[in-house]
């Protein structure tokens, strides 16, 4: 039998990424032990060539409809190609530090990313759930990577324990959902008949598997401590990779897989964003941690694309979609700068007089808060201002208000970090040296978000794209 | 072929049945754990046995490997090696007996109510088994995993993949102090290292 390499072609990105993964293994195994450098280097010129594969792959179905590449998944493999990057870049400094670096972190972070690839192309039931499988034990090991650290442990456990309530939830509506249609593919478990008790029941525990994923209110209790408890250049993988993930399963399972219940799923989710942003706008505040204080913020940005989902239809997605690519840009851009600043569990107190240390990345952790807050004409203004709009146009004027109010309330805690950064006298004196990839990486990051805020049409553009022609 | 009677898989079904409950019961009470982990042994072996019976050979070939090539293996080494406390552990019959009715009675609910719904006439899909009866359903199985299934396979695949990974990367240290044999070091060692030749005076000096 002759194999046409072209008849593969919607699967490269995934043929790349498989390769590269044992590749990696193998060159980490070789001459990896002592330089660790050398497989961040050629895991990151591997990424380059996935990234290049996300945008060549063709657009089609395979295995039966298991498999779809589409404009949405290819915009979403091609976010976490990058995102892998931007963390592949920030995160050594902070894990040599934690005594982690080793290249096991590369080859976890690309089993993650392998695992998003497969949830955002995922057409069925069995792919959806491998691909969330796949990406949920790279991230169990990798909260665990810092052996001799309690407090990572004690993450690592919490994260397994909860995410594998989550899984089994998911997994025992997705058994409903299977046993009431009869077929595995997304497509066909859409058609079910919202009024039996069945399809009720699977519904519930679905979203339950999603809230638990995201992390939104009232199963968010695992986002604080294990942003916290692993080193920071873990964290910052663990806050954006699988988010792109969380909203493909969003997209596929709920909005795809089960539309037929929307009417009653969609009164759930607009407790649980409401929820979500109140609770972590507020808990926020009070929060003295670097990293917990971008969990609780965390929860609360997941609320916010959780309305644009609430809104519904292919504005309302594609309102999410923005949004949630956004986010995990602000978060990576976050994370970045406070890796550069300290060693782990960072306290706020550390960003203290930044400004004094150095200039420049106090300016870009300024240009990533702005954009966090809302404030034109940065990128997390055009966000949040097309969830909004497409709230209001939805007649979910309430909820539009309740956003915004949330929105100021949590500016709070973003212009405290300001002030810390330019108003206060640093604790200590020694200005900052960030390796130059790091530099480069946060310059690059904190452009793109104004960037993306004076010239968002290209960006708009391919998200509306995603949710087709409508 | 000369056509079985049919009590014949009827007779062999109850046979074995017996013995598989037969089995069972020994597995709780056997005295010696090592008894008890054969009698185990022997539970799968009969379960595969009636497995073939209905015609289920790939289900039976996997219990048989997985169960009793591995695990019980795995599970005997266990008890050998282990000093298990038999008394102690009695001690809790009694005290989870309780308990033990109330998941049998359970159980034998959840069995009644299938045989009622039989009973009651709903129509049960059954399922369609004439292709997989042809070829045999390795045959079948096979075929589904490598055509249609190709994709979810290759991703299990990568989830063991992971799993081993993940494994050692948590478990795999080398911990200082730790006396191991450094084969390397043993075989370059030189005379020099070892046996210093001191030179001596034959008699001692007064």
């Amino acid at each position: 039998m002759v194999i046409d390499l072209a008849d593969w072609a919607p699967l490269y990105p995934e043929l790349a990424l498989a390769l590269l993964i044992p590749v990696l293994m193998l060159l980490d195994l070789a001459v990896g032990r002592k330089r660790p450098l050398v497989t961040q280097a050629v895991c990151l010129a591997g990424l380059a060539v996935v990234g290049w594969t996300c945008i060549v792959a063709a657009d089609g179905g395979m295995f039966g409809g298991a498999f779809v590449m589409d404009s949405l998944a290819r915009l979403l493999k091609f976010a976490g190609v990058l995102l892998s990057g931007l963390a592949f870049v920030y995160a050594p400094r902070d894990l040599r530090e934690a005594g982690a670096l080793r290249g096991e972190y590369f080859v976890l972070g690309l089993f993650a990313l392998l695992g998003v690839f497969v949830t955002a192309s995922a057409g069925s039931l069995l792919t959806l759930y491998l691909g969330l499988e796949l990406l949920a034990l790279a991230l169990y090991t990798l909260v665990a990577l810092q052996r001799h650290s309690a407090l990572a442990a004690e993450a690592a456990m919490k994260y397994f324990v909860l995410g594998a309530i989550g899984s089994g939830a998911m997994l025992y509506g997705m058994s409903l959902l299977y046993g009431l249609s009869g077929s595995l593919l997304l497509s066909e478990t859409a058609a079910l008949a919202p009024e039996s008790v069945g399809a009720y029941v699977a519904a519930a525990l679905v979203l339950t598997g999603v809230a638990f994923k995201l992390g939104a209110v009232p199963f968010h209790q695992w986002v604080a401590d294990v942003y916290e408890g692993p080193p920071l250049g873990v964290a910052v993988l663990l806050a954006t990779v699988p988010k792109l993930a969380s909203f493909a399963l969003i997209v596929r399972l709920l909005v795809d897989g089960i539309s037929a219940s929307q009417e009653q799923w969609n009164l759930l989710l607009i407790v649980m964003a409401v929820a979500s942003l109140s609770l972590g706008t507020i808990v926020a505040m009070a929060q003295t941690q670097a990293a917990r204080l971008l969990a609780w913020a965390a929860i609360a940005h997941v609320g916010f694309l959780l309305l644009g989902v609430v809104a519904g239809g292919g504005e309302g997605l594609s309102a999410a979609l923005f949004y949630t690519l956004i986010y995990v840009l602000m978060a990576a851009g976050a994370f970045g700068v406070v890796i550069a600043l300290e060693k782990q569990a960072a306290p706020l107190d550390s960003l203290r007089g930044l400004y004094r240390r150095h200039p420049g990345m106090a300016f870009i952790m300024l240009l990533i808060m702005l954009s966090m807050i809302g404030i034109p004409p940065l990128a997390g203004f055009l966000a949040k201002w097309q969830v909004l709009m497409v709230l209001v146009d939805q007649g979910l004027t309430a909820l539009a208000v309740v956003a915004v109010v949330f929105a100021v309330v949590g500016a709070y805690y973003y212009l405290r970090i300001i002030r810390l950064m330019f108003m206060e006298a640093p604790r200590e004196q020694e200005p900052l040296k960030p390796g130059w990839g790091t530099s480069v990486m946060l310059g690059a990051n904190g452009l793109a978000l104004v960037v993306i805020g004076v010239w968002p049409n290209p960006l708009l553009e391919l998200c509306r794209a995603a949710f087709g022609p409508g | 072929m000369q056509q079985l009677p049919e009590i014949f898989p009827l007779i062999l079904f109850y046979g074995w049945s017996g013995i598989l409950i037969a089995a069972a019961v020994g597995v709780i009470t056997a005295r010696n754990p090592v008894h008890s982990v054969l009698l185990l042994v022997l539970c799968f072996v009969i379960s595969a046995a009636i497995w073939l019976l209905l015609r289920a050979e790939f289900l039976a070939v996997a219990l048989v490997l997985v169960y009793v090539g591995a695990v019980m293996v795995l599970l005997l080494f266990v008890v050998m090696m282990l000093d298990i406390n038999v008394e102690r552990m009695r001690e809790g019959l009694t005290r989870y007996a309780p308990l033990g009715v109330v998941v049998g009675l359970l159980l034998a609910a959840q069995l009644s109510s299938v045989w009622w719904l039989r009973q009651s006439g709903l129509e049960i899909a059954a399922p369609e088994d004439s292709l997989v009866f042809e070829q045999g359903n390795t045959q079948a199985l096979g075929t589904l995993l490598y055509t249609e299934h190709l994709y979810a396979f290759e991703i299990a695949g990568y989830i063991l993949l992971l799993a081993i990974v993940g494994a050692i990367t948590l478990t795999l240290r080398r911990r200082r102090g730790l006396r191991v044999q450094k084969v390397s070091e043993q075989v370059a060692v030189r005379p020099a290292n070892r046996v210093r030749l001191v030179r001596m005076p034959a008699e001692k000096d007064e």
